[in-house]
């Protein structure tokens, strides 16, 4: 390979010196970036999988997964993984060297459905780094390891790949007392299964982004159907110093409602008095602008970032008051009681532990360096006192015995404004230590680096606190750049995707608000869909990627094609001139095991305003389709592009496949089983298709079918053994003299075992392929006589009265 | 661009050369004419990984057979009162032994009541003198008339030779000579995270593909490679390949549960298995032989009221286990060195393990702990338990584990 390549750069400076220009994107180079990129991944979790573990209970029953954060053996889970093994706090943990570990409980999270645990009886264990989840972009490969369907017997995690289908999400609470609320998780369509349940996603640069904990399922039952979701790790961060520690940690809440406007804004509508929100001065009636330091552009987005949060959280808000005057204020959330959870007592022994981490950190440190500017008092003696105490706790000689009588309060953050400048620091670990008899100090200390970030003195007799914030000189090194995306254009792909794609909201089907995608066609809102029940009635709307809302109109909708064509109709000003659209002239071409995008509003996980889901796969093939919908044969008998992501969910159908650069190839179709294998399939319409159906519909003369069968039957002389109509195989019983099946030499007791092509495994499968066939047609027969196989052509004639 | 490797391949690369070069005079132009380049493509990974898919799936429809059926019935609704009908073990069997009094005590879990389509279904090319190896689901209806389509378009009666109960794998062969056969993935080559592409034939027509990764390589005890390219009957039988246009393996539906359904549960759904090609050549000379495997059994009931640990509660007479000495109420508590302290880690140990492997099996009886060497036997040439009646016990635990109870608290 090597050779060959050499010699065509030869071959080109040589030949054609135009084509040096294009030696960077001769296909070999593709492929050697492709064939290192394999390479690659094959090293990072060969790096990684070590650090997984198979989580089991004492008795080696149940499970999940969970991912080793340390080299102490300190790692991360589902809550609901280890919520069975509170009583004794003790589990069992296999790692890929084969061997189970006893595994200790720390501290739990129930709201948001995270644990930590610690691994013991080795010395140092496998570790896996962690990420920076704000990072991370919709259409990012990811890659998860667990133990899914408990299968991993020498403990060896199940890697599963895909991308990144959606961030920001947000999965209402599950569970006991509906505590397990994920909120701005990311959605992935890597095969996340039952027994994934705690374990890591990773990012192609093996460094942790989330803890995969939840699944949409279908009809079929627990098992994947492309949408998994995933707590992220930066959410995970915040509540790590009091899970280390072994406490019971809280989410928080801002005793605050707000609810979208008509015009776009985010609007509190009810407060609680003397909640957080009321507190820094917000009435109802004020317009929420940033919360957390995030632009604000959804109720939803409020509730989703609140969600992760810790309870006594500083957090900053921007609200707008009704006279228009902006402002900014920094407050702490209040902290949720865990619902229905037992009394959950801290060990003095973690938190000894958590205590001992932490100092050993800041002993590292501050090793050269124990003059600490601290900023927030003139109080010149109180200064003194803090800093010999600082010198002490930072003293090497300052033994376990003594860190034994500090206590760790588990997480806590600083949050400084200055002028328009919001600051937000890394999650800290909380430490309190008595400075004298009478005051007590807080130190806010990075557990991960040992920094000092501030000092709080509270005197017990006076009641009064002391700030000062320490200054650091800045440590933090250019933080690790993340290796070029596997595809450097899906995001512009996927933005014009999510342009293009519209979510579907339509009529009540049952109980339930029925829902599905369309795809924009034309730059005055022409919509292609599926045609279904949702798009009934009035009701039905559809939202553009962002939020904007339309009436639907119906143009024509065919029954064959099971497509219907819709126009948008604005309910009020919008102000827009022109819809994004695919164009449905400039079509992409299909070729098999190319990468496809498919966009669409799976389970209704995206709101009104919020981006479609995208799953990726290839096309998997070219087939014609004959299958079934529920128990009636499916209309549409024409090809279909197979595909390897999963679409067959609710809400999918209707959705657009792109290729790889951005082109539309097919609609995604509506959810139903082939004949040929009795599986759920994943299609999509082509877009050649979709064009022919447009362009009838919206030529000057709708009026003739877009179709016409022949409907006149034919025939060809023979019959069959008429005995078990869908089991048994296809003899021919009699062949009638002078027949067009006599001419071509079909013989009685002639076994017929495939026709144009297609396998004949019973009658009823025949007599489908001969209804398709008109007058004029030839039937190609494949038969078995005394285990010889014949192939006979019958020249089909019209049948006589 | 089938394969890139060896020196034969000049040309083919040389070929592509001056086809990009037609492309590239296309650019040009239309760089010319219209001034802006249209970025038509992704970055180089993900074109190179196209290619790479490419490559496998052209490499895998040269050895990639389709394989149609006709007749057979559709498995019985999988209730235990309905398992009535013959063993389907026996068939085609020489040797079976005289029917048992009760054959219906030892069964496998028949698995899940999916409907079997009569669609066809994949195999591969295993010799160039004509046998092919193929998926068992694939024959789960018995089928009277099996042929078998060649990639050169004729299409053959063939017989079946042989199957593996165990790894589910069914040994055809037809009359055919000079055959294409692929080339296997090397042991040692296979790791987590490749490329890993499936091809099947199951819905007519051209090859249909998936494509995910290596997700496990020591599955199913070491019987089954894992991964999370969609299989289901459309590519059972079918290779899974690598990007250098090798065969990892077979798709076969697998769970850790004994049935020959067990698994069709995952169909689609990312987890997925084939058997690698070095454990299809440690048995395929036995198969080509005729030679079956059927999955091995101890042949006991295990006692339903102890929590804690593995007691043995009845024994078939005879059985394997009868006959190396165990006594009813003995504790197992290691096979083959593997800790067990549950029904379910019980029947992990055994469910991948043919009849007439010898298995050690640790037993603690009182204080005393001893191994003894098992036999596994066929589930036909176990007798009946002893007919000890069992007190009805509401608060009798159930059998928990990997795979729900069988209907007589057998367990391997």
């Amino acid at each position: 390979m090597r050779i060959s390549k050499q010699a065509i750069i030869l071959l080109a400076t040589w030949l054609a010196p135009v084509a040096i220009t294009l030696a960077d994107t001769t296909p070999l180079d593709d492929i050697e970036a492709a064939e290192r990129a394999e390479s690659a991944r094959i090293a990072m979790i060969e790096r990684v999988a070590p650090a997984v573990a198979a989580i089991f209970d004492e008795n080696e029953r149940g499970g999940g997964t969970g991912v080793i954060i340390d080299a102490n053996g300190y790692g991360i889970t589902n809550f609901h993984v280890v919520a069975d093994m509170l009583g004794s706090g003790r589990g069992l943990a296999g790692l890929s060297d084969g061997k189970l570990y006893p595994l200790e409980v720390l501290g739990i999270d129930p709201g948001g459905d995270v644990a930590m645990f610690r691994l013991l009886d080795r010395d140092a264990f496998p570790f896996a780094r962690l990420g920076d989840s704000n990072a991370v972009r919709v259409g990012d490969t990811v890659v998860a390891l667990g133990n899914p369907f408990l299968l991993a017997e020498d403990y060896t995690p199940t890697v599963t790949m895909g991308i990144v289908s959606g961030i920001n999400r947000y999965q209402w609470g599950a569970g006991q007392g509906d505590t397990l609320l994920y909120s701005d998780c990311i959605q992935t369509d890597a095969a996340i299964n039952p027994g994934n349940s705690g374990g890591p996603l990773f990012n192609l640069d093996g460094e942790v982004i989330g803890i995969n904990g939840r699944i949409s399922v279908s009809m079929r039952g627990r098992v994947n159907v492309g949408l998994g979701y995933a707590i992220t790790i930066n959410q995970i961060r915040m509540f790590m110093p009091g899970l280390r520690a072994g406490l019971l940690t809280t989410h928080g809440t801002m005793q605050a409602v707000v609810r979208d406007n008509f015009d776009g804004g985010v609007v509190f509508s009810e407060l609680m008095e003397d909640g957080p929100a009321w507190n820094i001065g917000i009435r109802p009636g004020d317009r929420l602008l940033r919360f957390d330091d995030r632009e604000i552009r959804s109720a939803n987005a409020f509730t989703s970032i609140l969600g992760t949060l810790p309870g006594d959280w500083p957090v900053s808000v921007t609200y707008q008051q009704v006279d228009g005057t902006a402002v900014r204020a920094v407050t702490r959330t209040e902290a949720i009681p865990v619902p229905q959870m037992e009394a959950y007592e801290p060990r003095r022994v973690l938190n000894l532990d958590a205590v001992e981490y932490v100092i050993r950190k800041f002993q590292d440190a501050t090793k050269d360096n124990h003059n600490w500017a601290l900023h927030g008092s003139d109080d010149e003696a109180l200064q003194q006192r803090v800093r010999t105490r600082l010198a002490e706790i930072a003293s090497p000689d300052f033994d376990r015995g003594a860190m034994d009588k500090l206590a760790h309060l588990g997480a806590d953050r600083v949050v400084t404004i200055d002028g328009d400048t919001v600051t937000t620091s890394k999650p800290l670990a909380g430490i309190a230590c008595p400075l004298d008899n009478e005051m007590n100090v807080r130190l806010l200390i990075d557990e991960n680096n040992g920094e000092l970030h501030r000092v709080v003195v509270s005197d017990r007799i006076t009641q009064t606190e002391t700030i000062f914030d320490v200054e650091n000189p800045s440590t933090d090194a250019a933080q690790e750049r993340r290796n070029a995306p596997e595809w450097a254009s899906l995001p512009a792909n996927i933005n014009a995707l999510a342009e293009r794609t519209v979510k579907l909201v339509g009529a009540k089907v049952g109980r339930s608000v029925g829902y599905g995608s369309g795809i924009l066609v034309s730059s005055d809102g022409l919509m292609v869909t599926v045609d279904s029940a949702l798009l009934d009635g009035r009701r039905a709307r559809a939202y553009l990627n962002d939020g904007t809302a339309y009436a639907l109109e119906p143009v024509q909708s065919d029954r064959d094609l099971q497509l219907a064509l819709l126009k948008l109709v604005p309910e009020n000003d919008t102000g827009r001139k022109a819809f994004p659209y695919f164009d449905l002239q400039q079509t992409g071409e299909i070729k098999r095991g190319q990468w496809v995008l498919a966009g669409g509003n799976p389970f209704k996980v995206a709101g009104a305003n919020e981006p479609i889901s995208v799953a990726r796969g290839v096309l998997g093939g070219l087939t014609r389709l004959d299958a079934t919908r529920g128990t009636q044969d499916f209309p549409y008998h024409g090809e279909v592009l197979l595909l390897d992501a999963i679409t067959s969910t609710p809400g999918f159908a209707g959705g657009a496949l792109v290729n790889e650069s951005g082109r539309l190839v097919g609609m995604v179709g509506r959810m139903v089983e082939s004949r040929t294998t009795h599986t759920v399939l994943n299609y999509a319409i082509p877009a050649n298709v979709v064009r022919d159906f447009v362009s009838h519909a919206t030529s000057p003369d709708t009026s003739t079918p877009a179709t016409t069968a022949s409907g006149k039957p034919v025939y060809h002389g023979i019959k069959f053994f008429e005995l078990g109509y869908q089991s048994n195989p296809v003899y021919v019983e009699r062949v009638r003299r002078g027949s067009p099946a006599a001419r071509a030499g079909v013989r009685r007791d002639d076994l017929i075992i495939g026709a144009n092509g297609m396998p004949v495994p019973n009658l009823e499968a025949i007599e489908r392929i001969i209804a398709a066939c008109k007058p004029g047609d030839t039937l190609e027969l494949t038969v078995m006589r005394k285990d010889v196989i014949h192939k006979l052509s019958i020249a089909l004639e019209e049948e006589s009265p | 661009m089938i394969t890139r490797r060896g020196v034969g391949q000049l040309s083919v690369a040389l070929w592509q050369f001056f086809r990009s070069l037609t492309v590239a005079a296309l650019i040009a132009l239309l760089l010319v004419g219209a001034g802006r380049a249209v970025a038509d493509s992704g970055d180089e990974v993900s074109r190179g990984s196209v290619a790479l898919f490419t490559d496998a799936i052209v490499e895998a429809e040269k050895f990639t057979v389709r394989i149609e059926t006709v007749g057979g019935v559709q498995p019985l609704e999988q209730l235990p009162g309905l398992r009535m009908q013959s063993d389907p073990d026996d068939e085609g069997e020489d040797d079976a032994p005289a029917p048992q009094q009760n054959p219906n005590q030892f069964r496998d879990d028949p698995g899940s009541s999916f409907l079997l389509a009569d669609g066809p279904t994949t195999g591969i090319i295993y010799s160039a003198d004509g046998y092919i190896i193929t998926s068992s689901f694939n024959f789960v209806r018995e089928p009277s008339v099996v042929t078998v389509r060649l990639p050169d378009g004729r299409q053959l009666p063939a017989t079946i030779v042989a199957r593996d109960k165990v790894r589910k794998l069914t040994l055809l062969k037809v009359d055919a000579e000079n055959l294409p056969t692929p080339t296997w993935t090397p042991r040692e080559q296979i790791r987590p995270g490749q490329w890993a592409v499936a091809v099947g034939r199951g819905l007519g027509g051209d090859a249909d593909v998936s494509v995910g990764v290596v997700s496990a390589v020591g599955r199913m005890l070491g019987n089954a490679i894992q991964t999370d390219a969609k299989l289901s009957p459309v590519n059972y039988g079918g290779p899974l390949m690598d990007s250098a246009g090798r065969v990892l393996g077979i798709c076969v539906p697998m769970a850790q549960k004994p049935g020959e359904l067990a698994g069709i549960e995952f169909y689609d759904a990312g987890i997925g298995f084939a058997v690698p090609g070095w454990r299809v050549h440690e048995i395929a000379e036995a198969l080509c032989e005729g030679k079956n495997f059927y999955r091995g059994w101890l042949g006991l009931s295990i006692d339903p009221h102890v929590k804690h640990g593995v007691r043995i509660g009845q024994m078939a007479d005879p059985s394997p286990l009868r006959s190396a000495g165990a006594q009813s109420g003995d504790m197992i508590t290691a096979i083959n060195g593997k800790d067990i302290k549950h029904y379910g880690q019980l029947v992990q140990a055994l469910y991948m393990l043919p009849a007439g492997d010898v298995v050690h099996v640790k037993l603690l009886r009182g204080a005393d702990e001893f191994e003894v060497d098992v036999t596994l036997a066929r589930n036909t040439e176990l007798g009946v338990l002893s007919p000890v009646e069992e007190p009805f016990d509401p608060t009798a635990p159930a059998n928990e584990g990997a795979v729900p109870p069988p209907a007589d608290g057998e367990s391997d």
